[in-house]
């Protein structure tokens, strides 16, 4: 039995009727099957809050390994992890708005998540030096156009020149605008044909069904 | 036959009938490849230097002793999970997870691998175990490979914490990415690790370019997978969505020149 569930056909089966499904719900007008379609929608959001459990399983037997192997620099923070994951737990089960849970979601999660995403600008002032060296004309290019964007969104860049503004609208209306669009409808394009091979079950890579090559 | 359209058009729901044309001409377009791939015409498949280097990235690895670090990214982490918008990019980096477990299999090289899609890791353990099944060691799958994170921010603390502790030789960030982009991006450059990443979010491209040696930009990514399999089919469907986006380039083209000249043709039929 257990073979027989593991057989790539039958997930390709199931994939095939669900896109088909929503996709002529979401061309025709089948007011029996926009009911249907909906409720499928309804369960992948079940099964996704239902896979949060499983991550949680995931994590755990990773951080329980440490812990009982008593991995060097490790297992202290794991212990600590699944201490504190137990303690919220509870305190989310009592409950979730007011006490404990409320109050370190708002005073040390959110503060943590703010610095981190804090650190970003630093990461972006190097990750622009190395990508604004004037290795080749494309590097130059963008070098220049960097420049004038960067100056275009201070107040220094008007007192130096007065037209650094417009410049800079010009490039981001005119200039990127155009290739943002060609990648999103090429990307939209792939995303259609990703479904169709999807769909079709030729596409079978998220099944670990790989061609001989591998992929795919 | 205008009858007959008028008649089908009635089915079709307002503003998505432009849409259902291009599906079924897309449909139509990969039937007549795989038909001209069949009777042993060649179709010229664009080079993707992304998915070439994966080898290098892992041969790399191997001869370096080091571990191989892959991710999805955010991407379909919440809100819905895979049944997101974002969720195609994680199940097509799904994809190309399966070819570098290979390799790594392949070469004896530890992979390891962090997530925050808890929806996504019976396919993601799937994949890893399925593909040291293929190279004959299915005795060096260990589900431990996978980390799960709970969160955006403990992901890249817990990808920055792997980037500095593991040092991997090589580090794939592929799929739905926001802002990790940059910020394990340039961990991964600080530890020398060789970067492949790709996405279809067009607000992390300039991040991914600034950051990695090779990058899989918008359909790329969801092209990677027939790429590296090189099934006849799976070519095709690349082909068939390079012509489709030549028909899509005549209509834009001919739309400015109609839509200049006073007549609204193509933005009638773009709204149908």
């Amino acid at each position: 039995m257990a073979s027989v569930l593991r057989r790539p056909e039958i997930y390709i089966f199931i994939v095939g009727v669900v896109m088909g499904a929503s996709w002529l719900s979401y061309f025709f007008y089948i007011p029996e099957l926009d009911a249907t379609v909906k409720l499928m929608q309804t369960w992948s959001v079940g099964i996704a809050t239902f896979a949060l459990a499983l991550g949680f399983l995931s994590a755990a037997r990773i951080h329980l390994y440490y812990i009982k192997r008593r991995t060097p620099g490790m297992w202290p923070f794991s212990a600590w992890l699944l201490f504190f994951t137990a303690i919220a737990t509870i305190a989310g089960l009592i409950s979730e708005t007011t006490g404990f849970y409320s109050w370190q979601f708002k005073w040390v999660y959110t503060p943590l998540g703010a610095t981190l995403y804090a650190t970003t600008g630093f990461y972006i002032c190097s990750a622009a030096y190395r990508a604004f060296r004037a290795r080749s004309t494309e590097a130059a290019v963008l070098l220049v156009a960097g420049i004038l964007v960067m100056l275009g969104n201070c107040t220094i860049g008007e007192v130096l020149w007065k037209d650094i503004p417009v410049i800079n609208e010009w490039l981001q209306l005119y200039g990127q605008a155009p290739f943002i669009r060609a990648i999103l409808v090429t990307a939209a394009l792939g995303l259609i044909l990703y479904a169709l091979r999807v769909m079709v079950g030729i596409e079978r890579g998220y099944l670990g069904t790989m061609g001989e090559a591998g992929g795919g | 036959m205008t009858g007959a359209i008028n008649l089908a058009m009635e089915f079709v729901v307002e503003g998505r009938g432009f849409q259902l044309v291009i599906l079924l001409m897309t449909a139509i377009f990969l039937y007549v490849a795989h038909r001209l791939l069949k009777t042993g015409k060649e179709i010229y498949l664009r080079k993707l230097p992304a998915i070439d280097a994966i080898e290098e990235a892992i041969g790399r690895a191997a001869e370096m002793g080091k571990p191989v670090h892959y991710t999805y990214g955010a991407g379909g982490g919440w809100g819905g999970g895979l049944a997101s918008h974002q969720g195609p990019q994680v199940v097509a980096s799904s994809s190309i997870l399966g070819y570098v477990a290979q390799l790594c299999a392949r070469y004896d090289v530890r992979l390891i691998m962090n997530m925050m899609q808890a929806d996504a890791i019976p396919l993601t353990e799937e994949v890893i175990r399925l593909a040291y099944l293929r190279e004959g060691k299915p005795e060096k799958f260990d589900p431990k490979i996978i980390n799960y994170f709970p969160g955006q921010s403990p992901m890249v603390t817990g990808i920055l914490g792997t980037l500095q502790r593991e040092r991997p030789a090589a580090s794939f960030h592929i799929g739905g990415l926001y802002y990790e982009s940059v910020v394990i991006g340039e961990a991964a450059k600080l530890v020398d690790a060789f970067l492949v990443a790709g996405t279809a979010n067009t607000h992390q491209l300039a991040f991914i370019v600034a950051t990695s040696d090779y990058v899989l930009i918008g359909e790329e990514l969801y092209a990677a997978a027939a790429y590296i399999s090189r099934e006849p089919m799976q070519v095709a469907s690349i082909a068939s969505e390079d012509w489709v986006k030549f028909v899509l380039m005549a209509i834009t083209v001919i739309g400015i020149i109609l839509e200049s000249a006073g007549i609204h043709v193509i933005s009638w039929m773009l709204n149908r």
